[in-house]
């Protein structure tokens, strides 16, 4: 079963059916999530909500991308979380970094220890550095920036203009910048902008 | 010319970052690569916008914790409500035919309801433009009920103790709460009183004005309490517990209601509950077998209420008794925000159905919020 087929046959309420496009999507899903709230608990409570909100609402879909219409619900539902979530001071870098045991953590097995180590720090403060962004600027940032997502795919899932993606991103790498500038001196000489 | 130069400057800047991307045109690249050629600042802001650019890709792909896929129980009484609400359409009364038929309305129109912001279009939250357009009456909400945790943090711990301490003296169970849990096969707790508790809160809210006059309910006096025999240790996230308001005098002079089985109240651990505007979220452990279903309902001042849509009041047990309870509001329910609505205790009442059993789990709450000093005159 194709994803056509399996769209068409969850338009008609086959839940096994719209479980396939699930399993294709969650783990986009849940990066996007992940990156834009900034917590595994609201990212995952945002995923589950957007694939429930899409299959009771998959009779809207009428062709098109089926990434970029699940991936703009997917980003609305972080809207959500954040709108409730986002109300509290962004953490300090300590306490992102007393947090660190939650994180994800991927090990490459031929990476050494001291390494990991770098980048994992590394990624922590990036990470921190996207929850200072305002909602908009962080999920066009991550939409493009750590999934790739084009310009036009951008404004199709936040439903804004080519013209605003431009903007909004050209603000958010240029705010993250400054703040990675900012923290530079935390991490180790090869990771600091303007060094390599 | 410096003004020139400046003019070109800031929009080379602003240009910088699709420059990167390869989006922008002929004549834009001819400018950017033409100042690049004379502004060390540019080309500096160049090398690390592009840095920056690259560690985000580098980022690494981070691992769902669990899969979202969806189970019937999840979607099935969507469906099953939304045909019987079609074919109850000419007979509908009421809120619940009308909640029924909002719900198709809204879940597969779209209608935003998480936030008050929406579009039309996606069936998702809410959208971005509503994060920016008005986000005061969200925030003011959401700070009100931070305030409010937080004042009455230590309220809790005393109505807890109290409510402890009122369960302990409470008779002994009702043979319709035994059978309950022989049924459940759970470790019930003391019922917490022999007459019927929602007979007495029907009556209680006759008296609704006085009632709601106490500020909060924990403050009507006379009459055995009727919160949960153990009071659910709360998280930190909950507002302080509220006791189930008590039968006032008008309640007494009530004709005596046919007996009917008392729920048995059960205790509910790791509690978690969030209210937004059109959105209570709760989770927590209730001793329930998993796949026991469940139908939440709202109750303000002792009264249910037809808030939630109804497909959103249904969840099922999840393994090792988690819940996780979501009630979305009805797209038109006047008190869409709870806290913009006028002050009152709610309870979230949760009940197994199919087949039902006389148990109970309650989730009291209430939008009383701190007392507001009095406002100052103005010349």
């Amino acid at each position: 079963m194709d994803e056509t087929q399996a769209i068409q046959a969850a338009q008609e309420g086959d839940l096994a059916a719209f479980n396939r496009l699930v399993m294709a999507y969650q783990g986009l899903a849940y990066n996007v999530a992940f990156r834009i709230v900034g917590d595994a608990d609201a990212a995952a409570d945002a995923c589950q909500e957007a694939f429930l909100s899409a299959f009771k609402g998959i009779q809207k879909f009428r062709g098109g991308s089926f990434k970029s219409w699940i991936m703009r619900i997917v980003t609305n539902a972080c809207y959500d979380q954040m709108r409730y979530k986002g109300r509290r001071p962004a953490d300090s870098l300590e306490a992102v970094t007393e947090k660190s045991e939650n994180s994800p953590k991927l090990i490459n097995g031929r990476e050494r220890p001291e390494e990991y180590a770098l980048r994992h720090e590394l990624n922590e403060l990036i990470q921190q550095g996207i929850t200072t962004l305002p909602p908009d600027q962080r999920a066009v940032l991550v939409l493009s920036d750590v999934q790739g997502f084009a310009y036009q795919e951008i404004a199709d899932i936040t439903g804004v203009s080519l013209g605003t993606v431009k903007s909004r991103l050209s603000r958010a790498r240029a705010k993250l910048r400054d703040y990675l500038v900012e923290y530079q001196e935390l991490l180790p000489a090869q990771y600091r902008l303007g060094s390599r | 010319m410096a003004d020139q130069n400046g003019q070109i400057h800031s929009q080379v800047a602003e240009l910088l970052s699709a420059y990167i991307d390869d989006e922008v045109s002929a004549d834009e690249r001819a400018l950017v690569e033409e100042h690049l050629g004379t502004c060390p600042v540019c080309v500096q802001d160049l090398t690390t916008l592009r840095q920056t650019v690259t560690l985000l890709g580098d980022m690494p792909h981070v691992a769902a914790p669990r899969p979202f896929t969806l189970r019937e129980s999840d979607v099935r009484p969507v469906r099953d409500t939304a045909r019987l609400a079609w074919l109850r359409l000419p007979w509908a009364q009421g809120l619940v035919g009308a909640a029924a038929v909002l719900l198709c309305v809204v879940v597969v129109g779209g209608v935003v309801l998480l936030g008050r912001g929406g579009m039309i279009g996606a069936p998702a939250a809410s959208e971005p433009i509503a994060m920016e357009a008005g986000p005061a009456a969200d925030e003011a909400a959401n700070e009100k009920m931070v305030v409010e945790t937080v004042v009455k943090e230590a309220e809790m711990v005393l109505e807890a103790e109290k409510e402890v301490e009122r369960a302990l003296e409470a008779p002994p169970p009702a043979p319709a709460a035994e059978e309950a849990t022989t049924e459940l096969g759970l470790a019930m707790e003391a019922p917490a009183e022999a007459a019927p508790v929602e007979e007495k809160l029907d009556a209680a809210d006759d008296e609704g004005e006085a009632l709601m006059a106490t500020q909060p309910a924990r403050a009507a006096s006379g009459g055995a309490p009727t919160l949960s025999a153990t009071p659910a240790p709360m998280s930190t996230a909950a507002p302080a517990p509220m006791p189930t308001t008590t039968p006032g005098p008008a309640a007494e002079a009530m004709p005596a209601a046919p007996p009917s089985p008392t729920p048995t109240l059960l205790e509910v651990e790791d509690l978690n509950l969030e209210i937004k505007p059109g959105v209570i979220r709760a989770r927590g452990r209730v001793p329930l077998p998993e796949g026991r279903k469940l139908l939440a309902r709202l109750w303000r001042d002792g009264q249910p209420i037809e808030w939630a849509i109804i497909e959103s009041q249904r969840l099922v047990v999840e393994a090792e008794g988690q819940f996780y309870l979501v009630l979305i509001a009805q797209a038109e329910v006047p008190d869409f925000d709870l806290f913009a609505a006028e002050p009152a205790n709610y309870e979230i009442r949760i009940r197994p159905v199919d087949p039902p059993a006389q148990v109970e789990i309650r989730i009291p709450f209430d939008t009383y919020g701190p007392a507001r000093p009095a406002p100052t005159s103005t010349p």
